[in-house]
């Protein structure tokens, strides 16, 4: 009797047990950083804390931070920095990394409920104001002016182009985040197809479709084998940032969201949508109808297209012969724009969670992370630092594809950007959305781009918006 | 005695079960219910109560009704070829001209794709099927010089697409089921209507369908519910595009709730999806339970006469 009794509760916590099984999190998307792995260390050399500016860097000994960030390769890197950041304070740091939409959710839950689960987390650009919508993220003014937290002449805010640190500061001048990359559009080209062919790298929209329009018909005559040029055409916000980008280099507004105006159904609009997907459609490889940024930069890499508006931050790779079978041939030139037009800028930063119960720890790390040495010591494994005198580091020099490479983004930084461009607004993302499945539906073939521009606004007015005038 | 201790004893091993069902299940279910009655915006501090206007606005949505209709479109026109395939397939295997052995690898081989995760195989039929450029479908249909075949051209073609992959994936599964239930058929049933001059098709509508009826319907109704659910393969394959003509359920629900943090009328966006399954799926057990009781009452009324 006892036995049959002990073997059924055995059997009943087994059971037990194995339902809780699938509530363990996943690991395939979950990272964290094993601190004290021999592995880190190796990286890792212990600071001194001078090399990090003369605070008192063991203030918060014994603290433990929690970092969510998106998995990509510059959270890589910090991740095998983080020793050193324990070895220089003594706090513990757990380094989370996400897939964007997860890093995004996680943050949105763990704000909302106020848990403070997170002390520091990423942002991107186009987020920064759905943050700030909630109060979500701390002022970080307070803690640059605080002596005892921050050297600000080590620090020195003033290497920042005032356009790429213009983006850590909310509509309402509020800096919520320290930047750590600045990204933007670059033309990505083919030299030898240009050589070849005997083109101008083009400077302008017009001068960008009329390159095309020649490299389609040598393609078409059987001198060169590649298309001319693809954007994003994949109908969600992937497609829309895009379009939105190219707006902003066109000097065309789709939206006023602060005055909840759709503006596609405009003449503006329209060149737009007409522009974007006849680009798409005339200049694009068959099948690239529903394309991410991942598929642009592949195709670019692959050799199947000549040219595309490419991202800063993944330009090194399609120079790098491990990753790209036209690494020699390829260069780099700031994205075509009209006279009046610029690039949006596109960047990451560091912000700390408002709810914090430790946020001038938090602050220690936020600034350790967007220091003059770390990014000096970073840099030359991301490209697209947002500190300008790393631009000028041997280091980073060797360690880019080119020299044409540095100046187009040194150009982009300093001239180049729109630090807040309308698009950057709370609303910003389902707007978008909407936007980029008609130019995908104008892309497929199933309606021009009048069409799509009607049916757009009409989704937007079912959420709010005022119609053009 | 002996049959309350019993009682007891189950009540022991299921009562776990039944906890970790409630906390993991239901309470989110009402959780989400309740939030449907908010304007429950993550990047708002604020979420007023509205009531049923969350439901209002989606049921006088066009993008909402295009997604209901094409996820129970998608989910009837999937299921009936699956269930049709798979019965044709299951029959086949079980014929007595094929050898037990080489039955049992071909349904060891079929189940292969149904052991995979949905979304390798999204992937898989991505880049290395459908793509214009590398796919093998598309290097067949050069080799043919047949016209390629563009997922993103036109309106149906992401949804053909998709319903291919979808009926090569969930095939297997109504395989296994119905050769389960064939293989219960008494070989004496089947020797009788021999002996009375049934042929092979007489047999089959005559005797194994009606049979197997009850499994067959099983089959469908487990597959018809997963085929409503579907999300990976679209958000993989389509992301609901071109447009909006892919989009389904699920996919909707996703990017009201995690694209655009609108997660009260998420909320209304899943209940209503919730009472689409069940009402769809109770109306095909009402449907074919009526049929059931009519054939008896019809038997019974011959046997009385």
């Amino acid at each position: 009797m006892k036995k049959s009794r002990l073997l059924s509760l055995v059997l009943v916590l087994v059971m037990v047990l194995t339902l809780f099984v699938g509530c363990q999190p996943g690991t395939a998307d979950v990272e964290e950083a094993a601190s004290e792995t021999k592995e880190e260390a190796k990286v890792a050399e212990p600071a001194e804390a001078g090399e990090y500016g003369n605070i008192d860097w063991k203030q918060f000994e014994g603290t433990t931070l929690t970092v969510v960030c998106t998995a990509m390769p510059v959270s890589e890197i910090y991740k095998k920095y983080i020793p050193e950041f324990e070895e220089l304070t003594g706090m513990k740091v757990k380094f989370e990394m996400l897939n964007d939409a997860d890093r995004k959710s996680a943050q949105l839950v763990d704000f909302k409920a106020g848990s403070a689960k997170y002390d520091v987390s990423n942002v991107g650009i186009s987020n920064r104001e759905e943050f700030v919508a909630g109060s979500y993220l701390e002022p970080l003014q307070p803690y640059l002016d605080n002596p005892a937290l921050t050297d600000a002449d080590y620090y020195n805010m003033a290497d920042y182009p005032k356009d790429v640190i213009a983006g850590g500061y909310s509509h309402d001048g509020t800096l919520v985040y320290i930047p750590y990359t600045a990204e933007y559009f670059l033309l990505w080209y083919r030299e030898d197809i240009f050589d070849q062919l005997g083109l101008d790298v083009p400077k302008t929209i017009p001068e960008l479709e009329a390159t095309a329009e020649k490299i389609e018909a040598a393609r078409a005559a059987g001198e060169v084998d590649t298309y001319a040029f693809i954007e994003r055409t994949m109908g969600t916000g992937e497609g829309g940032w895009d379009m939105f980008c190219t707006a902003n280099r066109m000097n065309v507004e789709l939206m006023d969201f602060d005055g909840m105006n759709a503006l596609i159904n405009t003449d503006g609009g329209f060149e737009l949508m007409d522009y974007y997907s006849r680009m798409c459609v005339k200049y694009g490889p068959p099948g690239s109808g529903n394309w991410a940024w991942t598929d642009v930069n592949d195709s670019f890499s692959q050799g199947m297209v000549a040219m595309i508006c490419g991202g800063n931050a993944g330009a090194p790779g399609a120079a790098n012969p491990d990753n790209s079978r036209v690494a020699d041939k390829v260069n780099f030139a700031p994205v075509p724009m009209n006279a009046d037009g610029k690039d949006p800028l596109w960047e990451w930063g560091w912000s700390i969670n408002s709810a914090s119960e430790n946020k001038d720890a938090s602050w220690l790390l936020v600034q350790w992370m967007t220091s003059p040495t770390l990014m000096q010591k970073m840099a030359p494994q991301y490209g697209c630092p947002a500190r300008e005198s790393i631009y000028s580091d041997p280091d980073y020099i060797a360690a880019m594809p080119s020299q044409e490479f540095i100046d187009a983004q040194l150009y982009m930084m300093t001239e180049g950007i729109n630090p807040s461009p309308s698009l950057l607004h709370a609303k910003y993302g389902e707007a978008t959305d909407i936007i980029a499945k008609e130019m995908n539906n104008v892309v497929a073939g199933i309606k021009d781009a009048k069409q799509a521009c009607i049916d757009a606004e009409a989704e937007l007015v079912k959420i709010g918006y005022a119609p053009a005038e | 005695m002996l049959g309350e201790k019993n009682k007891w004893i189950a009540y022991k091993y299921t009562m776990p079960t039944v906890a970790v069902v409630v906390i993991v299940g239901l309470l989110p279910i009402l959780y989400s219910i309740f939030i449907s009655l908010f304007e429950f915006e993550l990047t708002a501090e604020a979420q007023p109560f509205i009531g049923i206007k969350n439901y209002i606005t989606l049921l006088s949505d066009g993008r909402f009704i295009h997604a209901a209709t094409f996820t129970v479109s998608f989910a009837l026109i999937a299921t009936t070829a699956e269930v049709i395939l798979g019965f044709t397939l299951a029959y086949l295997l079980y014929s007595k001209n094929i050898a037990p052995k080489f039955s049992a690898t071909v349904r060891v081989l079929m189940l292969v794709p149904y052991m995979v995760a949905p979304v390798v195989i999204s992937y898989t039929f991505k880049t290395l099927i459908y793509d214009v450029n590398f796919g093998y479908l598309n290097a067949f249909l050069k080799l043919l010089n047949l016209p390629v075949f563009n997922m993103f051209e036109g309106q149906t073609n992401a949804a053909i697409g998709v319903m291919i992959m979808e009926i090569f994936l969930r095939t297997p599964f109504t395989i296994l089921i119905l050769y389960s239930g064939l293989s219960t058929i008494s070989e004496h049933i089947i020797e009788a209507a021999k002996i009375d001059g049934a042929g092979t098709w007489m047999r089959l509508r005559r005797v194994i369908i009606p049979i197997l009826k009850p499994v067959i319907f099983v089959s469908f109704i487990f597959r018809f519910m997963d085929a409503l659910k579907m999300f990976d393969e679209m958000f993989v394959l389509t992301r609901g595009g071109p447009g909006y003509s892919t989009e389904n359920l699920s996919l909707y629900v996703s990017s009201q709730g995690f694209e655009f943090f609108h997660m009260g009328k998420a909320s209304a966006a899943a209940v209503i999806f919730f009472l689409l399954v069940a009402i769809v799926t109770g109306a095909l057990y009402i449907t074919f339970n009526m049929k059931i009781s009519l054939r008896r009452q019809e038997n019974d009324k011959k046997k009385s006469i």
